[in-house]
């Protein structure tokens, strides 16, 4: 036997402890769902971020893509002699 | 038997053992009641794992022991941050604590104790308190009985001092 009897506890104590360590293993699967509402509120702020993103896309004022075609139509039109004013073909050793 | 059966039933077989070992570290009704809570739940959550042929009541006791010298090392730390001693507050719970009934010589006894070095609290603890036999405590200790022999022997010398000192 384990000798207490020096200490002492409460009235009661150990049947309403019992009762409290029993519903351990109920606490401890709740305990997981604690974890949701962060779980939540980083989704929230990812949510947030996307949507943030896309409505800045959506309201700025949108900038002109260059996608090289002007260049490229201009070397095609300096390879055509017709395409270009013919100050554009005098050379140096021509001026 | 399905997982929770098996739990509540080392609930009902040692709960209260596991809270009077406990109990003997702490010193303070509260704290035995936090930490008995901190050892089912850790029982609970490697209950899974756990493999019968190690012996549950070596089992729950280590778990148990581990709980209370953690709570011990928080303590320690808790008190160097704001320049105490942890020993000097075992020592005032002692005084304090509304649910010691013993008399002048046992509280003596729990305050030569507290004085001890971990190891030799721990087996100090388990033997004279818990009345644990050798082998199981080298099972929970995970230490031989020739060792845990000589600590005890050693711990009971220097309780004996201190209460030499007391009377």
């Amino acid at each position: 036997m384990v000798r207490k009897n020096d200490i002492s506890t409460p009235q009661g104590y150990f049947d309403e402890l019992k009762g409290r360590l029993g519903d351990i293993p109920h606490r401890d699967r709740r305990g997981v769902r604690i974890f949701a509402p962060w779980m939540a509120i980083a989704a929230s702020m990812l949510l947030a971020v996307l949507i943030g993103n896309f409505i800045l896309r959506k309201t700025a004022a949108p900038v002109e893509e260059d996608n090289g075609w002007d260049y490229i139509s201009y070397l095609a039109q300096s390879l055509d002699p017709d395409g270009l004013p013919d100050e554009e073909f005098l050379t140096d050793v021509e001026q | 038997m399905s997982l929770e059966e098996r739990f509540n039933e080392i609930v009902r077989e040692y709960s209260e053992r596991v809270y009077w070992h406990v109990r003997r570290f702490v010193n303070c009704h509260e704290d035995a009641d936090d930490l008995v809570q901190e050892v089912f739940l850790k029982i609970w959550r490697a209950l899974p794992s756990f493999r019968e042929e190690s012996g549950l009541y070596t089992w729950v006791y280590r778990i148990a022991t581990n709980e209370a010298l953690n709570y011990l090392r928080r303590e320690k730390l808790r008190s160097a941050l704001h320049f105490g001693s942890v020993d000097e507050e075992m020592l005032r719970r002692i005084d304090n604590d509304p649910y010691f009934n013993g008399d002048a010589a046992e509280r003596a006894l729990s305050k030569a104790v507290v004085r001890l070095p971990e190891k030799q609290r721990q087996v100090f603890i388990l033997r004279y308190y818990d009345e644990m036999p050798y082998e199981e405590m080298a099972k929970v200790l995970d230490t031989s009985v020739g060792a845990l022999k000589a600590s005890y022997h050693i711990a009971q010398e220097k309780v004996r001092a201190f209460l030499s000192k007391v009377d």
